[in-house]
């Protein structure tokens, strides 16, 4: 609070324009709002918004959210066959897990029922991809989000029983999350793709790749701490999304003597290693996990508008709040502004896909641009508009985490935990850097890009806390007298 | 016609690969140009390149960029022309890694200016009490500029702003000047000793306009909003400002200035002050404005009373200077010479004004001589101007009338007069070419916010109407402008331009008024007088 007469007077201009001139004329400070009506101009959420964000339950909430999500220390302990560590995967369950909110088969997008497809191959329970599809169509298979399960993957996101996965557990809490290995680039499962070589390398990876990788990290005494390694990879390059080259060399560095030490044969740890080398995305399911372990810390806390997951299946957006429980709030998928490979354009393109926007629910990625100016260029950008999207995130965000800090704004932490409330009365949707998969499966990734989360995500949601905090839109646009603590 | 395919090739030159697809993308927008594709020439990258529909041109080594485009020869030629000054890329020397961000949310801006005091809040109506009480739960002091707020979220934002300590003005509040600061429709005014309370915008105006053209000046100068003497608001923000005003090391006199308020509302203002003054807390005058309200009112008030808007501003500079209220005692009105008479035919008034205010004020003054009038926004004793058909079009009833033309039935889908004084020029020219009508009598507002040529229309077109020569038989016209030399308008210039076409410019609102009845009760003495 500041005391109004006899100090210098800063004004900030909220609506007609022409008043802010008249302040400065006379050598005061202004600042002119570019402000737009809030919830895309829906005056009864614009108004229960309010509400919410005058409400101190809210605001308690979420700062418990936040130191929660802040005390995670996420470290990569081993890689295990996703049946033996994941709940509800058990061999004879006969379910699949894919990315984003639940979606029923039939409504799922290409590249995420061939993805669906290699797995039910992959596990042996069909033989054709035929048999494969109508076991999914039957519900002989059964399918659910990885989300449900501490789990998350890019793109299709499938884990199957017999895949290898990370564990990535709190050292303090011993909470865990899992994420599947990264196939690279090409012809892949998480793009939909699932021909023989596809199989093949899936096999390769459950085979070779992870039980090298689990003794590997089991060499090391308490597995290998991730939050080094992502403070380091954003003072190289990486926003830990679309741009993970700088991590995965990290990783890579930090686990060749294991890897070395405890092969079976020099040829078998020198492919694990032209692998690790040959994938710039290696590190981004380790980003994820870390991400989710995090973002599960900061979920359930009553009241609290905190935005705890982002995901897409390719067809629908849904984003959880802290506060929400385990509603999901939906809206149609966008497509990506994005640059395309030779021969692909945006008719090519699926809807957004995969899990991954975890990363900016958790403050990297889009949030933490301006570590990677060169993703902008996948939309033209500039540095300085890399810069820009970071310092736009801040509109949105709870805090920084002061764990992170980026170079180019002078060491300064990037902005971390989106506060629904926010999103709605600034209008400032979180930014999102992504993949494209093409809408056919299997054809594999042709662009990157940027998008943004759908704005009705955050309208349903907001609307579903106001109704839990037994705002209606009836009651006082302000608290009176004085602010209600709990 | 088949395409043609060139490559070209650059031995050794490591770019990355967004950068080359940014690249492809550009070469691709050549007009004639069906695919490109920009690779380092690694195996992987060339399985795309062929994949893309390209042969791959023998020799090509890793370490190399290779380039290939498709389309027709010309078109093939003038991307290879383009990809030298694509390679070349930008100097860098222009970059700059600083691009402001605008902030778009009252938190967003305090973020980056935390030490921020006060807010003006204009947005629609709608959106208006939700931006206050985001101000108010971030520490900012608020102007609310905006109407159409609903009681129930007035009466709210003003307890909760009470209780935080901060100020809300408004809603409705159109002019304030806080530490020198014009905000909304404020005139430019020196800064001195006399603080002014108003919960009215032109009212305040016509004060500190005074003031300053009087040699002294504003400490501050603070809206309440129109409702705030209101039963139902209960003058929150008033009492408010007279606590904050007492503790204000600037202000040696408070004026308090109101439209017609609630008889009960006004004793709280003046038990507030009673107890500020009983517990040592207001050591300072304070001068009454309060229209409509008979100066016997305010004895024992502790309140000077003022008998106009003027007024107020005459007794405040009288105390500055040492003299006694009694010294601003309102000097007989200069009587109305060397203007032509109305000739006998033309008995009736028609006034209209931007001001809200002053159309009030104007029918008090009035009353005074016995006028009374029809109006859209009448006093007590006055009677209602049928509406709707003879209010919103040029068109005068038959009989003296007053305009309120700021009321809502004249600004709905179009701009206030104060931003485009057109309707209030259409009713005056009406008026003008009227063989009925004695006398006109108008406001121009001057200041932040009002328009920037509030007359110059309007004295074009009576020029027109007289066609070059004044002729004897004319209206009487009075004008009064609100406003200071500084004020971006420029009082003395609209007061010259009105002057050289012959119409006569008053002091004051209450002035014009009060001119205005003079003359009007002459015409009826005359005319009684009359055989």
């Amino acid at each position: 609070m500041t005391s109004l007469f006899g100090s210098r007077l800063t004004v900030i201009n909220v609506g007609i324009e022409g008043f802010a001139a008249a302040v400065s004329d006379v050598g005061a400070d202004v600042i002119h709002l570019d402000w737009r009506p809030p919830a895309g101009g829906d005056g009864t959420v614009a108004r229960v918004n309010a509400m919410l964000l005058g409400d101190r339950r809210v605001d308690a909430a979420n700062q418990r959210a936040m130191a929660a999500f802040l005390a995670v220390d996420p470290v990569v302990v081993g890689v295990r066959k996703a049946s033996t560590v994941i709940s509800g995967l058990g061999t004879h369950e006969h379910r699949l897990l894919h990315a984003g909110p639940p979606i029923a088969v039939a409504e799922m997008c290409g590249p995420m029922i061939g993805a669906l497809i290699g797995a039910v191959l992959f596990e042996g329970w069909a033989e054709t991809p035929e048999t494969a599809e109508a076991l999914l169509r039957t519900g002989a298979v059964n399918v659910d989000a990885c989300h449900h399960h501490q789990a998350v993957g890019p793109m299709a996101g499938v884990i199957s029983p017999s895949m290898p996965v990370w564990v990535v557990e709190d050292s303090h809490s011993g909470r865990t999350t899992f994420s599947n290995l990264n196939e690279g680039l090409g012809k892949v499962l998480r793009f939909g793709a699932h021909g023989p070589e596809v199989l093949a390398r899936l096999a390769w990876m459950r085979d070779e790749l992870g039980p090298a990788l689990h003794r590997a990290l089991r060499a090391l005494d308490s597995g290998l701490p991730l939050t080094p390694i992502m403070a380091q990879a954003l003072h190289m390059g990486d926003e830990l999304h679309n741009r993970n080259g700088a991590a995965t060399g990290q990783l890579l560095k930090q686990l060749a003597p294991a890897l070395v030490r405890h092969a079976e044969s020099s040829d078998a740890a020198a492919r694990v290693i032209e692998f690790m080398a040959g994938n710039d995305h290696f590190f981004l399911n380790l980003s994820m996990a870390a991400a989710k372990l995090r973002l599960d810390a900061g979920s359930n806390f009553e009241g609290s508008a905190l935005v705890t997951a982002m995901a897409r299946n390719g067809v629908r957006f849904g984003i959880r709040l802290s506060g929400t429980g385990d509603t999901w709030f939906e809206a149609a998928a966008r497509r990506v502004d994005g640059l395309y490979f030779p021969g692909y354009g945006p008719d090519d393109a699926a809807a957004d896909l995969g899990d991954s926007a975890i990363t900016e629910t958790a403050g990297l990625g889009g949030f933490a641009m301006a570590a990677a100016p060169a993703i902008t260029q996948f939309v033209g950008g500039t540095a300085a508009a890399a810069v820009a999207n970071t310092r736009r995130m801040e509109a949105i965000c709870v805090t920084r985490n002061e764990v992170f800090s980026i170079p180019i704004i002078d060491f300064a932490s990037p902005p971390v935990g989106i506060d629904a409330r926010l999103v709605l009365d600034s209008s400032v949707l979180p930014i999102i850097n992504t993949g494209i998969a093409h809408r056919l499966a299997g054809v594999g990734q042709i662009g990157a890009g940027i998008t943004s989360a759908p704005e009705m995500c955050f309208v349903a949601a907001i609307a579903g806390l106001a109704m839990r905090m037994g705002h209606d839109g009836t009651g006082p646009i302000i608290a009176a007298p004085g602010p209600v603590s709990t | 016609m088949n395409p043609e395919v060139r490559h070209r090739i650059v031995a050794d030159r490591y770019r990355d690969s967004l950068s080359l697809l940014a690249l492809a993308t550009r070469l691709r927008e050549v007009v004639g140009i069906d695919g490109a594709s920009a690779v380092m020439a690694t195996p992987a990258n060339l399985e795309t390149v062929v994949a893309g529909g390209f042969t791959v041109p023998d020799g090509v080594r890793p370490n190399d960029l290779l380039i290939s485009v498709r389309g027709t020869g010309a078109a093939c030629g003038e991307a290879m022309d383009c990809l030298e000054s694509l390679l070349a890329g930008p100097t860098g020397r222009s970059a700059s890694v600083s691009e402001a961000v605008v902030p778009r949310t009252l938190r967003e801006a305090m973020l980056t200016n935390p030490e921020s005091g006060l807010a003006l809040i204009s947005v629609p109506g709608s959106y208006a009490a939700a931006e206050a009480a985001k101000a108010l739960d971030l520490g900012l002091h608020v102007m609310l500029f905006s109407d159409n707020v609903s009681v129930e979220d007035e009466v709210a934002l003003k307890a909760a702003a009470a209780d935080r300590g901060l100020l809300l003005m408004g809603p409705d509040c159109g002019t304030a000047v806080i530490n020198g600061v014009p905000l909304g429709f404020a005139n430019v005014v020196d800064r001195g000793p006399i603080a002014v309370i108003g919960a009215s915008g032109t009212g305040m105006q016509e004060i500190i306009a005074r003031i300053h053209r009087l040699g002294s000046g504003v400490s501050q100068a603070i809206g309440t909003g129109g409702r705030d003497l209101s039963d139902a608001v209960g003058a929150r923000t008033m009492i408010q400002a007279l606590t904050m005003i007492s503790e204000d090391p600037s202000t040696e006199i408070v004026i308090v200035v109101s439209k017609p308020p609630s008889a009960a509302v006004l004793d709280g203002v003046f038990s507030h002050i009673a107890a500020l003054r009983a517990h040592g807390r207001l050591r300072i005058p304070v001068v009454g404005a309060f229209l409509g309200i008979d100066a016997m009112r305010l004895a024992g008030s502790e309140v000077i009373g003022a008998s106009s808007l003027a007024h107020a501003s005459d007794i405040a500079v009288a105390l500055v200077e040492g003299r006694s209220p009694a010294a601003a005692r309102q000097e007989p009105l200069p009587p109305l010479v060397a203007r032509p008479r109305p000739a006998g035919s033309r008995c009736w008034l028609r006034a209209a004004f931007c001001g809200g205010t002053f159309s009030y004020e104007a029918q008090f003054a009035l009353a005074e001589h016995g006028i009374r009038v029809a109006a859209n926004a009448p006093i007590e004793g006055n009677t209602t101007i049928a509406s709707p058909e003879p209010v919103g079009v040029a068109q005068w009833p038959d009989s003296h009338a007053v305009l309120d033309l700021g009321s809502d039935e004249f600004t709905v889908g179009r701009p206030h007069p104060m931003l485009d004084p057109t309707v209030r020029d259409d009713f005056l020219i009406d008026a003008w070419c009227d063989p009925s009508t004695a006398v006109i009598l108008f406001d121009v507002v001057l200041g932040h916010g009002s328009a920037a040529a509030p007359v110059g229309a309007l004295l074009d077109r009576l020029i027109a109407q007289r066609g070059g020569c004044p002729s004897g038989d004319e209206p009487i016209a009075i004008a009064h402008v609100c406003g200071t030399e500084l004020d971006p308008q420029n009082r003395d210039a609209i007061i010259a331009a009105l002057g050289g076409a012959g119409l006569t410019v008053a002091g004051s609102n209450f002035e014009a008024a009060a001119w205005a009845g003079q003359v009007l009760r002459q015409l009826e003495l005359t005319s009684r007088l009359k055989p």
